[in-house]
């Protein structure tokens, strides 16, 4: 099987994770212009467009953060283009600024926002559901069930964009984006669409005299999202599936196929009404689904988002149907919708079996493996400079803030070397507030990735100059968006497609803003980066430090594609007094054990070098892998 | 044809996407209905990582019900074990790979978790058929297909034919060295 966006012939199936189908869905739209920023489960969609971009003639392209990406969409569409910014639940939460202005305003061009909630927080610090946000924007919503629906509605989202001159969000989860099936492809389409700036006069000059005032507006979006289910309609997305039964469900986008492979697990039927718009609620098709029935269970992911509305219409229209959800804690609030759950959710509501809703079987947690830093990353560095150092400085009294990028790591056991976290960029600007409300003498340190610093950090950094707080930053600058799979960010020198790109300087960058003082080392020199520290730490405020070393991953991609032979640290057991000082760096391919002497695996060493330079007694060495 | 439901535990840098997506794609070249579904915490090595493949499952349901796997794969022995204790049927298989990797408290407590072998135990007086194997050599390069070898000798009703995964692997002469020489082990 091939790779679906690149299949030419309709009707053909083609195996392919739900992102992929997105990415199909668009391309069959005649998208040109996509920018997204990284975060599960939406950036494989981003990815795969990205690979066909110069085949296809498209811009594609990673943006600095979500509202930067949701912008260049809203310009391209703006200027008469199919255009698509992707995200995950949390840029959700970054655009909803920009994206009130871009429904206030109107797209002439198709716009689609393809949002992946991670339901379940797989990979997030953060669970949040984007149809909340979407709604609060005014913005029509579409949640596909199946990989194949997803494909056709983000093909049809562009179209139902264009109509109502408003973007259009379509939202998925984990379970339906990151799995892989035989999806059907759909025809390609070119749609002639006249380039050129023609914005809505109406809706753009506000304050001018004959154009709409912000109230008008907003009214007139309400309206405007009114017409959605005529337009829908013909597309059939919202049903019923018809069956015997007092107690109906109503199942929105990926539980929709979870239920019904549950229903079918258990050898029960019940009507099921499938919505996929979820924002309007097609208040009219729910009323009629539920004049029938007795009580109404209403399955989603996320909130209960289309549970309250549901409630609340058969409130209004004096209807006696009990909801079953989450209101009623039939399903607990938080986490994924597995068909397991579901089975024992329609096993108490439909069969009235027994079934704990404080749900203590609801979710098969296993233990973990807690996540350590890959063997080799320079960030490990960073975290053992600053334990170092900070022992011996004013008493060992510090407080360190890291962002959402892989820096978190220095949280978590081991590697334990600062308090607390913050979202993408967050923490400069978080640490300025704890600097500002500090004794002086306790030293404040934020780490920021070059992800996160470009994301939202810059700002955090100016605020921290012109207020002059009492900072040490240190950017740990690896060159890409590591823990969501390694994108580029602008310190990379390659863009979204590979292809060669002017770095972002960093230090002119904070030299720019004022910092008076920026220093620059190499994490995987240890005493160098102590040293850096030290500097920093007696430098005027706020001080920068940017520790660049590419991520470990990228730099053994680099050096396999090179073909330089591998190479691995190992250590002399003659040499070896068992002294711990390698172990200090927490490094996962260093294996230290209470009865025999140390060892390093192979198969996770990286060559980086540290150990070597941490050992007082030469026992670590690094010797090419025998084959 | 029954459906066949698999998963596949293994840490970041084992190749444990890599094997899940060759066996789909060998599935579904074949006529086989499969979804393959990848539940990894973050991008990096050593994080954990879990692939479901469900075949000829008649409903989208792609994540793995605990109880209905047929068999788990173990790319590392506790990743396995833990999976298999929720997930694998009553008479299913695990297969793990016996090369341990520290987790983070044996990391820091230096030394290993001696309920690694309670776990294990507990398998296998649940009636599991428990099968622990290693490629032997010093290259662990390509040991994910040893472990694929393995299952398809020890899991005959797994719906996708040696030939087909050879078909995928095309050129990766490594992975198919080492699918040949756990199709031979013993099991």
């Amino acid at each position: 099987m091939g790779s679906i966006l690149k299949e030419k012939t309709p009707g053909t199936c083609v195996l392919a994770y739900g992102y992929e189908a997105v990415a199909r869905g668009a391309l069959e739209a005649d998208v040109k212009v996509v920018s997204g920023f990284p975060g599960t489960p939406s950036s494989g969609c981003t990815q795969a467009l990205a690979a066909v971009a110069k085949d296809e003639n498209i811009h594609v392209e990673w943006a600095t953060n979500e509202r930067v990406a949701l912008e260049v969409a809203w310009g391209a569409a703006m200027n008469g283009q199919r255009a698509m910014c992707t995200m995950n639940h949390l840029g959700m939460n970054v655009v909803i600024d920009s994206l009130k202005y871009c429904n206030n305003y109107g797209v002439t061009g198709g716009m689609v926002i393809f949002v992946g909630d991670d339901v379940g927080a797989n990979t997030s610090a953060i669970e949040s559901d984007s149809r909340v946000l979407a709604s609060a924007a005014d913005v029509p919503v579409l949640c596909p069930a199946t990989p194949d629906e997803a494909r056709q509605m983000t093909a049809y989202a562009f179209e139902l964009s264009e109509m109502l001159g408003c973007p259009v969000v379509v939202r998925s989860v984990c379970q339906l984006m990151m799995t892989q099936s035989a999806v059907p492809v759909g025809e390609r389409r070119h749609i002639p669409h006249e380039s050129g700036f023609k914005p809505n006069p109406r809706r753009v000059v506000m304050f001018e005299p004959g154009t709409m005032s912000a109230v008008t507006i907003h009214r007139f979006l309400h309206r405007n999202l009114e017409k959605c289910h005529s337009l829908l309609a013909e597309k059939r997305f919202d049903y019923v599936d018809a069956a015997d039964g007092r107690i109906g469900l109503i199942c929105c986008g990926v539980t929709y196929a979870l239920t019904k492979a549950a229903l079918r697990r258990m050898g029960v039927k019940a009507p099921i009404l499938k919505l996929s718009c979820v924002n309007p609620l097609n208040e009219e098709l729910v009323a009629a689904f539920a004049e029938k029935l007795d009580a109404l269970l209403v399955l989603e992911e996320g909130e209960a988002f289309v549970e309250e509305r549901v409630a609340a219409l058969l409130q209004r229209r004096g209807m006696m149907q009990k909801v079953f959800g989450r209101i009623h804690k039939e399903i607990p609030y938080g986490g994924e919708l597995f068909v397991g759950d579901l089975e024992r959710v329609l096993r108490r509501v439909l069969l009235g079996e027994d079934y704990d809703p404080a749900g203590e079987a609801m979710k098969p947690y296993l233990p973990e493996r807690n996540l350590t830093l890959c063997a080799g990353c320079g960030h490990m560095g960073v975290f053992y400079a600053i334990r170092k150092v900070m022992a011996d400085y004013n008493g060992g009294q510090y407080t360190a803030f890291a962002d959402a990028g892989c820096s978190f790591m220095g949280i978590l056991t081991p590697a334990k070397s600062i308090n607390s976290a913050t979202n993408m960029g967050g923490c400069i600007s978080f640490a300025s507030g704890v600097a500002d409300t500090s004794d002086p003498g306790i030293p404040t340190i934020a780490l920021c990735g070059d992800g996160g610093f470009l994301h939202g950090g810059i700002s955090g950094l100016a605020n921290a100059v012109f207020n002059e707080a009492n900072l040490v930053v240190i950017l740990l600058d690896n060159a890409a968006l590591c823990n969501t799979g390694v994108q580029p960010t602008g310190c990379t020198g390659t863009n979204a497609t590979g292809a060669a790109v002017p770095k972002v300087d960093l230090e002119a960058l904070c030299r720019s803003v004022g910092v008076p003082y920026v220093d620059t080392v190499d994490p995987l020199k240890l005493e160098d980066t102590k040293e850096a520290l030290r500097k920093a730490l007696d430098a005027p405020k706020p001080a920068v430090i940017v520790a660049r070393q590419p991520c470990v991953i990228t730099r053994l991609k680099d050096e396999r594609k090179a073909g330089v032979a591998p190479k691995t640290a190992v250590v002399d057991p003659v040499r070896c007094q068992q002294c711990g000082d390698c172990g200090e760096l927490y490094c996962a391919a260093i294996l230290r054990s209470s009865q025999e002497k140390t060892t390093i695996r192979p198969d996770l060493c990286s060559a980086c070098g540290m150990c070597v330079e941490a050992c007082k007694n030469g026992a670590i060495s690094v010797v090419e892998v025998s084959k | 044809m029954n459906p066949f439901r698999l998963r596949i535990a293994g840490i970041g840098g084992q190749g444990t996407v890599h094997l899940a997506k060759t066996l789909a794609a060998a599935a579904a070249a074949s006529g086989v209905k499969v979804t393959m579904i990848e539940r990894p915490r973050s991008a990096m090595r050593l994080g954990p990582i879990t692939c479901d493949l469900c075949f000829q499952d008649p409903e989208f349901a792609p994540f793995i019900t605990p109880g209905d796997a047929d068999a788990v794969l173990g790319m590392e022995p506790l990743d396995g074990v833990l999976n298999a204790e929720y997930y694998i049927k009553k008479n299913g298989t695990v297969i793990l790979q016996s090369e341990e990797t520290p987790t983070v408290d044996e990391f820091v407590l230096l030394q290993r978790d001696p309920r690694r072998d309670e776990w294990k135990q507990e398998l296998l007086d649940r009636g599991v058929r428990l099968i622990v194997c290693t490629p032997k050599g010093e290259n662990l390069a390509g040991r994910n297909y040893y472990m694929l070898g393995v299952l398809m000798k020890a899991c005959p009703q797994l719906p996708v034919a040696v030939q087909a995964v050879e078909t995928q692997l095309a050129g990766q002469s490594r992975n198919l060295e080492m699918l040949h020489l756990g199709l031979r082990a013993e099991v």
